[in-house]
């Protein structure tokens, strides 16, 4: 039987000979140019995150949350009107017990809290990674509700940029936007506020813990739980989610200053928050392990220009309730998927799905342009075995046997038809990018921008361009291939097939 | 001298109903081993059909065809094409030269089907041409060459395995007198030197007489 490197080496002669050359000359030039879009696209993406980070200071975990103890007499303290705090300052609070440790290491990321503003014109991409159950947990603040009836004052926010980007009404109660004038207002003021050190997704106690255990997961999950309950014991709050992912933990801590040299494109100061050193202790050692567990990973906060927070708290179903209890027992408004009827949630879902549905256009155009290309190319492929009956005549007259012209067809064809996948594929990718998903997530943000005129955050969308790859849905980017898989085999074997089954004589009188 | 090759009462029908043609009707034939026998007729009288399925082409409707005393259509394609590429040689009117290959890779074509080594099948492969004069032209593809050198180089193909059955179907037919002379010399060679059994179906009176038997063929019968 005739053997492969035979098979090959025949047909590359028949492509030199056919001059073949030129086209395989044109497929070169052709995925070289697709390959160098795709690392343009890539390169832009690291241009636009550079800018984004050392322009704008805003990225993921670049974002420098000191978390110190002053003493309550402290000079700092003391401080009666509102001032940025100077070289001085800084130096005197990183010399104080504990914060040097933190300082180094702690980068604070609220994966779990999106404040969400005009979510009907934008939904941050990372929520279309959601299924539609994890929507259930929304938390209302700017709403008169219980903080007017005096029950509590203490308010979580966020520490992030949003950190102070509202600005606390002490009359009422609640934050409203930020004034510039307003700061000193913080001043001394005590505040309980939602951190969340471990960030979405990123630690995983199973996966990337010291306690991983392969051999028993019995003992690995007894050896987290027991660790957990040593972290946690002292903490205020922490949601019962925290088996498998850290939730936020509400801590109080006292402003006591800004600074004002780590702006970012909001040109808002970070801000200097107290908080007991036990907790302050704690949370280093919990950033200890996060950082061992190689970190988080960067998470979406959007700005919110109207005056109006909300945080929706992005957790399975099963701790809905857990959670909404404890949420309430902070004084808070909670509402759910399943116990309110607020538009909220069937508003972000309207517009989740919206957003997601425009996905299927590009993979059903996509799925439908490589199916119909791979019946082109079974054409094409067909006529070639067509072109070539004499030469199989041939061969079947000097002793090819039937396996043999099989082989040297299918050999033919899958290169031919396997040429054609990967540039379809490479295709379909860049289709998705362009014609589907990331553009309707682009343009959505660009109307925004255009529509607030925030260029900056136009650039940070660019900068973001990648993170809308990495949450579209693996079968969507997966379903071309799928398709493409067996038509292409289908493709490649049935001309071959075909080629076989010539009757010698027939294909000599050809 | 035994048979090499025998028909018996073989016929071959195409087609059905209206398009029904009988090219070959009761066809009894033998074959010796080392006879040079042509085959004339008129066009369409059934020639080709018949060295066809003398070698092992083309399945006759009824009847038997004995290969060495072998059933040649009871056998496998595989065996079927084995019997082909060793024992058969086969040389076209339009000589039927893959036109991507070179002459030498040509004339080693056959030996592909039968899993020699490169180097080796390349090396015998020359040899054959340089038997046919033909050396200078290894590395030139078919439509470089002339018509008489496609055609040597047909026959050296079909005698790179030395086949016991060479199976020639006109030739000459393709040929000036000059040229198709020295292809038949050649095929008159092989007849003495190889031993070779040859089947030569032509036209030409002149040709027909090179032979050491001459068969014809009229309407689909012997005559």
């Amino acid at each position: 039987m005739i053997t492969f490197k035979d098979i090959v080496s025949l047909n590359r002669k028949k492509a030199k000979k056919r001059k073949l050359a030129g086209k395989k000359k044109s497929f070169a030039v052709l995925f070289t140019f697709l390959f160098s879009l795709i690392m343009l696209i890539n390169a832009s993406y690291g241009i636009g995150k550079i800018v984004r980070e050392f322009i704008f200071d805003t990225g993921y975990p670049r974002q420098p949350m000191l978390i110190i103890r002053p003493d309550l007499d402290s000079e700092l303290r003391q401080k009666s009107e509102y001032r940025y705090i100077d070289d001085e300052d800084i130096e005197k609070i990183e010399k104080m017990e504990g914060v040097s440790a933190i300082q180094k290491e702690i980068h604070f990321s609220s994966g779990h809290f999106f404040v969400l503003n005009r979510f009907s014109h934008i939904v941050p991409e990372f929520l279309l990674g959601y299924e539609d159950s994890f929507f259930n947990l929304y938390v209302e603040k700017n709403e008169k509700s219980e903080l007017e009836n005096g029950e509590t004052d203490t308010i979580p926010i966020l520490l992030s940029e949003n950190m102070f980007f509202l600005k606390y009404v002490p009359e009422k109660k609640y934050f409203i936007r930020r004034e510039k004038e307003e700061k000193a207002k913080f001043l001394g003021k005590d505040f309980n506020i939602i951190i969340d050190p471990f960030c979405r997704e990123s630690f995983r106690w199973k996966r990337n813990s010291g306690y991983r255990n392969p051999v028993n997961p019995v003992l690995e999950i007894e050896a987290i739980k027991k660790r957990q309950a040593e972290i946690f014991k002292d903490f205020e709050y922490h949601s019962p989610g925290m088996l498998s992912y850290c939730h936020p933990l509400v801590l109080k801590f006292t402003i006591v200053g800004f600074i004002k040299d780590k702006a970012h494109f909001s040109n808002m100061p970070y801000g200097y928050g107290v908080i007991p050193s036990d907790k302050a202790k704690m949370i280093s050692e919990i950033v200890k392990m996060r950082m061992a567990a190689k970190g988080g990973r960067r998470s979406y906060i959007s700005n919110n220009r109207h005056g109006r927070s909300f945080l929706l708290v992005i957790c399975p179903e099963k701790y809905q309730e857990k959670l909404e209890s404890e949420i309430k027992k902070m004084g808070l408004k909670a509402h759910t998927g399943k116990t309110s009827n607020f538009k909220f949630f069937s508003e972000i879902k309207k517009a989740v799905k919206k957003e997601k549905s425009l996905i299927y256009i590009p993979a059903f155009i996509l799925s439908a342009f490589s199916f119909f290309m791979m019946l082109s190319i079974y054409k094409i492929l067909s006529l070639n075995v067509k072109d070539a009956v004499r030469e199989i005549g041939i061969m079947r007259c000097i002793g090819a046997t039937s396996r043999d012209i099989s082989r040297v067809f299918r050999h033919l064809c899958f290169y031919d038809v396997f040429k054609v996948f990967f540039a379809a594929l490479v295709l379909s990718d860049i289709t998705l990018m362009f014609i589907g998903y990331k553009t309707s997530v682009l343009f959505n943000r660009m109307s925004y921008d255009l529509a607030t005129g925030d260029i900056g955050v136009l650039i940070t969308a660019v900068g973001d361009f990648s993170a809308t790859w990495l949450i579209a849905p693996l079968w969507i980017q997966l379903l071309p291939v799928l398709i493409l898989i067996p038509v292409t085999l289908l493709a490649a074997y049935l001309p071959s097939r075909k080629a076989s089954k010539i009757d010698p004589v027939m294909a000599m009188k050809a | 001298m035994s048979d090499m090759t025998q028909l018996l009462d073989v016929t071959v029908v195409y087609g059905k109903k209206k398009n029904r043609v009988v090219p070959l009707k009761n066809v009894d034939f033998s074959l010796e081993k080392s006879e040079f026998v042509t085959v004339t007729g008129r066009s369409g009288s059934g020639k080709t059909t018949f060295v066809q399925v003398c070698g092992g082409l083309l399945t006759p409707t009824t009847g038997q065809v004995l290969f060495e005393k072998a059933d040649l259509y009871k056998v496998n394609d595989t065996r079927l094409s084995e019997i082909r590429n060793r024992a058969i040689g086969f040389v076209f009117q339009s000589f039927n030269l893959i036109e991507y290959l070179t002459a030498s890779e040509n004339v080693a074509l056959p030996l592909l089907f039968r899993k020699i080594p490169a180097d080796e099948r390349m090396e015998k492969a020359y040899e054959m041409l340089k038997s046919m004069n033909l050396d200078h032209r290894a590395s030139h593809y078919p439509s470089e060459l002339s018509g008489g050198e496609c055609q040597r180089v047909a026959i050296a193909r079909a005698l790179i395995t030395d086949p016991t059955l060479i199976i020639a179907d006109e030739p000459t037919g393709n040929l000036d007198y000059e040229t198709g002379k020295t292809v038949m010399d050649i095929f008159s060679k092989i007849s003495a030197e190889k031993k070779a059994a040859i089947l030569l179906v032509t036209h030409n009176p002149w040709v027909a007489k090179v032979g050491t038997r001459s068969i014809r063929i009229e309407k689909g019968r012997l005559v």
